[in-house]
């Protein structure tokens, strides 16, 4: 997972206080001020005033330097423009009183340029001021009556005031505009929402997932208009699908360029982070690791940064060079357990298991709390045959986290493993217990009381009344090669052979022939009226956890950064 | 304070002013045009000033705190106060690293006992007496929060320190002495814990213990370091950690609390949790907890009544925002804001994110209604985070309550003008915001106040905590505002005592105890049904007054039918013939049965 330092700051534009200036609602649109008067009432406007660069970034001091140095020196035609960009890049770092200054400048300047009012209807909107945002959109709109983004945050700023029957209309010739814009469908799905009208809401925010089913955010809405009109099962589903975290997910897309040059401006290590976090979660790898590279360039000591572009790489698809700035990361911070966490991730995927657990080992010794790694380590213990070593790792995830149901899933295949299987037994019920609706604990427990070698646990019938109730729910073969175990157990041996063959098929059919065949030995067994006592073989899926191997994951070493 | 309405006409009330003027030169007499509310905290005797241990480090931990309690443990029948303090924060610190020094020491949470005296013609005289030492509450821990409640009881209310590592539970004596029995309950899990609620979760009369708690945040492993966009040094936020998972511990009723986190299930879902409140919110009589998660979703723990809860949070609409946005959520609160006899929720959310008003439609399922409140405009520019729904003026309408303060430097500059940039530049915590109150109209929409509200909502400063309860049992709710490396305040109300009111105190059991969760409908002749909850959770890290405070509006013709009070058990009992303007005792049990 990217690792997040920050609360993510949206994306989006930044406040401001600040009093009219009188020019703002002069309705001056389309005329030109004489000079003088420009310069008699930009006398009364503050003057714009820089914030403390010391702390800054190198590179953002030297970008607000020079705009502002260039600001000094320019000639009265281009002073607006230089206004405005200082604005932009003091509105990027969010220092908003500020930029609010030099917008207000930039604008007095150029009243027909759109650009200062639409940067200052953000900063208000931002801030509260929600009255003085409407007024400064308007006014874009009076310049630019079909400006796209405006329509929209206007749109969006009537919502939150409360007024979504003065956004419809607007959204409305949105719409009529642009027809294949999913935020405006998304801003027209929220005013229906907000009126209580859920079923043009649906339509509306069905419309808008249809553009980009991948943009999550529309889910959640979509799911309380469903709520509203009384189908909860749709509700469910949409629920369902925004993946329990809607809104940290994929967002919905509005093209605007002045805010996104807001957001693009700042040269910083944080800057390029912030994109990198944005395109990462959108899924744009590509988009995230250019970002984070930018970032690395600026920042070239930092070990998170570094990290996170190894993940990025990871996701890209670019495993090798990922472990190249993984090896970087653990160099600059040879304590940064996720690093370490990350590296085992990839040479697990590569089947280097020796390794990865030295590299799990590791990031549990830097950050014992990191469940993660531990349940990791677990895993690639009991798989690699050292199921007494991973006990301890299990048992330490469920400190953490007790509702790791797959770690208590391990803890009991090593106990298994390790013929401890009365303690298995009693995990199993517990687990039972805390986890209802997952299958495994079940089917393990019915595998277990059919077909221990200790007769003083064995219980056939309770065996055969668990794996039924879950075969009422799962055809698999895991369940079909249980049930023979169970029926055997009891003495029903002709059933136990149709049931142990149905397992045999569907391996077969599943394509796994040579399970099919191991199967054979439990067939044989039955055949001749003898139960299983091999709950488990050595060899199976329930003793390999783990990730895929991917064979050449890991390529030959890659040019370092 | 006078109360006006004892003396009949204007008139004569305007010569008792003048007459008493002179005899309430003892009491807390606030000056005039003051507005709702007036700072007396110093004035009365509470000189208590918060250490946040900061050293430069940019530690999350030293952001957070504290909380504070509003409750009665020496059974006087007034409000004690308990202030949660800070330490010097990281391996090797010491003091003289301290980048804004301790200005109390030592450096213990305190306990202020409240000794209010009521004279003969109804003036009172209110001051506070620190107890810290006789009580034996030595406590020097990093502290974060605290809840106040009779887990044993005995009669006698105790209290739940929650901070940066071991909770404490501190069993009341019933001399005024506390002993801390956190091994013996079992309650003592080490840890970042922030909220706790005491809730009867299985109706068995015994409080149980619900911890929120918030990151995995240790000081002696490397600390993530977080900049700004321009590459300033500031504090991360949430998700540059993991989070831990709650706990529930249900009382054995033996002295002891058992962790059944796992079988109640509330682990399967877990986020960094900083405000928790309980209560009955889908109307099947039965508590639920509702979880505020610091930038993960909420989470609404619906009791199953098998002992065992499930998330109903995304379905219920409080997941999220309405845009179905997580959010930085701090403080929260339940309370029938509209009168339709539900409790509604309200939570407290960072810069740039709304605060957020669910709307109950009664059997458990919210909508977010917060721009239809006119509360939009006046929250994006605060971080919030102690919060509480209260009927300030006891109008009969719950008004809202933010105190603010900001998380990150950048933030706080968005309620700050471009002349205060010198200054802000050398702050070593530049996150002081101004705090807000919001008159309830009545008609499903709020009134930013905050100007009216008093000279303290003038002070900009970082706040975290606040409980609410009347601490001079006038008649109207006070609040005791906590700030982060700052002075606590205790906001005396000035205008609630103006109209009438009633105010109850439910107790029940053997103690016999508060019963928290139980609900009283004041039933009017001139208005819709009042309901309102005995509750000590909500907030933020905070303890308030157990007792319920009714408003009823102005005006002498505001009559009370009837009182309804349903008790935790399910059982529900009725009152009549009480009179308005005072504190009265109900018992469970000696009301008119309704079964």
């Amino acid at each position: 997972m990217i690792v997040q330092r920050g609360w993510l700051s949206g994306l989006a534009a930044c406040l401001l206080l600040g009093t009219s200036d009188g020019l703002a609602t002069s309705g001056a649109t389309g005329a030109t001020v004489a000079l003088a008067q420009i310069t008699a009432a930009e006398s009364r406007l503050l003057p714009v005033v820089l914030p403390n660069l010391g702390r800054m970034h190198g590179s953002v001091q030297e970008q607000i330097s020079e705009a502002y140095a260039s600001l000094m020196a320019a000639a009265p035609e281009e002073r607006s423009t230089a206004y405005g960009h200082l604005g932009t890049l003091l509105m990027a770092g969010e220092y908003l009183a500020e930029a609010e200054r030099c917008f207000r400048h930039a604008r007095l300047l150029a009243l027909d340029d759109f650009r200062w009012p639409y940067y200052l209807g953000h900063i208000y909107k931002n801030t509260g001021r929600l009255t003085k945002a409407v007024e400064h959109f308007e006014y874009v709109l009076r310049l630019r009556p079909d400006h796209l983004a405006t329509l929209v945050w206007l749109g969006h700023v009537h919502i939150d005031e409360g007024r979504p029957e003065a956004a419809e209309p607007l959204l409305t010739k949105a719409r009529s505009l642009h027809p294949d814009t999913q935020a405006v469908l998304f801003q027209l799905g929220r005013a229906a929402v907000a009126t209580r009208d859920y079923a043009r809401a649906v339509e509306h925010l069905e419309g808008a997932l249809k553009m980009d089913p991948a943009a999550t955010m529309v889910r959640y809405p979509l799911a309380m208009a469903y709520r509203g009109l009384g189908d909860l099962e749709r509700a469910q589903y949409y629920l369902g699908q925004s993946g329990g975290r809607a809104g940290a997910g994929v967002g919905v897309t509005l093209p605007d360029p002045l805010m996104s040059a807001v957001i693009t401006v700042l040269r910083s290590p944080q800057a390029y982070w912030d994109l990198g976090l944005y395109a990462g979660a959108q899924g744009n790898w590509s988009e995230a690791v250019k970002q984070f590279r930018l970032s690395v360039q600026l920042a070239p000591d930092d070990p998170i940064v570094r990290l996170n572009l190894a993940l990025a790489l990871d996701r890209l698809g670019d495993a090798r060079a990922a472990l190249d700035q993984l090896e970087e990361t653990v160099r600059l911070d040879p304590r940064l357990a996720r690093a370490h966490f990350a590296t085992g991730t990839l040479l697990e995927r590569s089947g280097r298991d020796g390794e990865a657990i030295d590299r799990y080992t590791l990031a549990v010794t830097h950050d014992p709390n990191l469940g993660d790694a531990h349940l990791r380590l677990a895993d690639a213990l009991r798989r690699t045959d050292r199921p007494d070593a991973s006990l301890s790792s299990y048992q330490r995830v469920l400190e953490l986290a007790p509702d790791r149901a797959e770690a208590r899933f391990g803890e009991v295949m090593a106990l298994v493993r390790l013929t401890r299987h009365r303690e298995a037994l009693e995990r199993l019920r517990v687990a039972m217990e805390l986890h209802p609706e997952e299958s495994a604990f079940p089917l393990a427990l019915a595998r277990l009381l059919a077909a221990s070698p200790d007769a003083q646990i064995r219980d056939g019938q309770e065996a055969l009344a668990l794996v039924s109730a879950v075969a009422a729910e799962h055809a698999t073969t895991v369940v079909a090669e249980t049930m023979a175990m169970a029926l055997a157990e009891r003495g029903h041996f002709a059933e136990a052979v149709e049931w142990q063959g149905v397992a045999m098929s569907g391996a077969t059919a599943a394509g796994y022939s040579e399970v099919a065949q191991r199967m054979a030995a439990n067939l044989a067994l039955y055949e001749l009226h003898k139960p299983c006592r091999t709950p488990w073989r050595d060899d199976a899926p329930e003793h390999r956890p783990g990730p895929t191997v991917e064979p050449g994951l890991l390529g030959p070493p890659a040019a370092k950064d | 304070m006078v109360k006006l309405q004892h003396l009949g006409g204007v008139a004569t009330a305007g010569l008792l002013l003048v007459v008493l003027a002179d005899a309430a030169l003892q009491s807390s007499a606030p000056p005039a045009d003051e507005g709702w509310f007036t700072d007396r905290a110093e004035a009365v005797g509470i000189d208590f000033v918060h250490f946040n241990g900061m050293s430069g480090e940019f530690y999350v931990s030293e952001l957070l705190g504290p909380g504070a309690a509003m409750f009665d443990f020496d059974n006087d029948g007034d409000l004690d106060v308990y202030l949660v303090q800070g330490q010097m924060l990281g391996p090797g610190k010491t003091l003289d690293h301290a980048l804004l020094p301790p200005q109390t020491r030592p450096l213990t949470d305190r306990l202020y006992r409240n000794d209010l005296d009521v004279h003969a013609d109804g003036s009172r005289t209110l001051r506070f007496t620190d107890v810290t030492e006789a009580s034996g509450l030595d406590v020097r821990s990093y502290g974060m929060g605290i809840a106040a409640a009779d887990v044993d009881n005995d009669g006698w209310v105790d209290l739940y320190r929650t901070g940066l590592g071991p909770n404490q539970m501190f069993r009341n004596n019933g001399d005024g002495t506390f002993t801390d029995v956190s091994d013996q309950t079992g309650t003592g899990a080490p840890g970042w814990s922030v909220s706790g609620s005491f809730v009867d979760v299985d109706r068995d009369g015994w409080l149980d213990l619900y911890v929120g708690n918030y990151l995995d945040h240790r000081l002696d492993t490397p600390q993530p370091e977080c900049f700004t966009r321009t590459g300033e040094r500031d504090y991360c936020g949430p998700q540059a950690y993991a989070p831990v998972p709650d706990r529930l511990y249900r009382n054995r009723g033996d002295g002891t609390f058992v962790d059944v986190t796992t079988e109640a299930q509330v682990a399967r879902e877990s986020g960094p949790a900083l405000g928790v409140v309980a209560a009955d919110l889908d109307g099947d009589g039965w508590v639920d907890i509702y979880v505020a998660n610091d930038g993960a979703p909420n989470l609404l723990w619906v009791n199953q009544q098998d002992g065992s809860f499930r998330n109903g949070a995304p379905l219920a609409g409080v997941a999220f925002n309405g845009d179905g946005r997580v959010e930085g959520s701090m403080g929260v609160d339940a309370g029938d804001f509209d009168a339709d006899g539900d409790d509604d929720l309200f939570m407290t959310h960072l810069t740039t994110e709304t605060n957020t008003l669910y709307l109950n439609n009664g059997s458990g399922l919210f909508e977010d209604r917060t721009p239809r409140t006119g509360l939009v405009a006046a929250s994006l520019a605060y971080t919030g985070f102690g919060t509480a729904w209260s009927d300030f003026d006891n109008d009969g309408w719950l008004d809202l309550l933010v105190v603010n303060g900001a998380v990150q430097a950048k933030h706080q500059r968005f309620t700050s003008k471009t002349s205060e940039a010198p200054a802000r530049a050398g702050e070593p915590l530049p996150l002081h915001q101004t705090n807000q109150l919001f008159r309830n109209l009545g008609n499903g929409r709020f009134e930013d106040i905050s100007q009216q509200a008093g000279a303290v909502f003038e002070l900009s400063e970082v706040s975290r905590g606040a409980a609410v309860g009347d601490v001079d049992n006038d008649g109207d709710q006070d609040v005791l505002v906590t700030n982060n490396n700052g002075r606590a305040r205790l906001l005396i109300n000035n205008i609630g005592h103006q109209h009438r009111w009633i105010g109850l105190r439910l107790v029940g059991g053997t103690g016999p105890r508060d019963m928290l969760g139980a609900r009283v409908g004041v039933f009017r002749d001139d208005g819709p049904t009042l309901w309102r909850r005995a509750r000590t959770d909500g907030s933020y890290a905070s303890a308030n007054d157990p007792r319920v405070l009714v408003g009823l509006g102005p005006g002498e013709s505001a009559t009370v039918r009837r009182i309804r009070v349903i008790w935790p058990s399910g059982r529900e009992e009725d009152w009549t013939d009480l009179s308005m303007n005072r504190w009265r005792t109900l018992t469970e049990g000696t009301g008119q049965s309704q079964e």
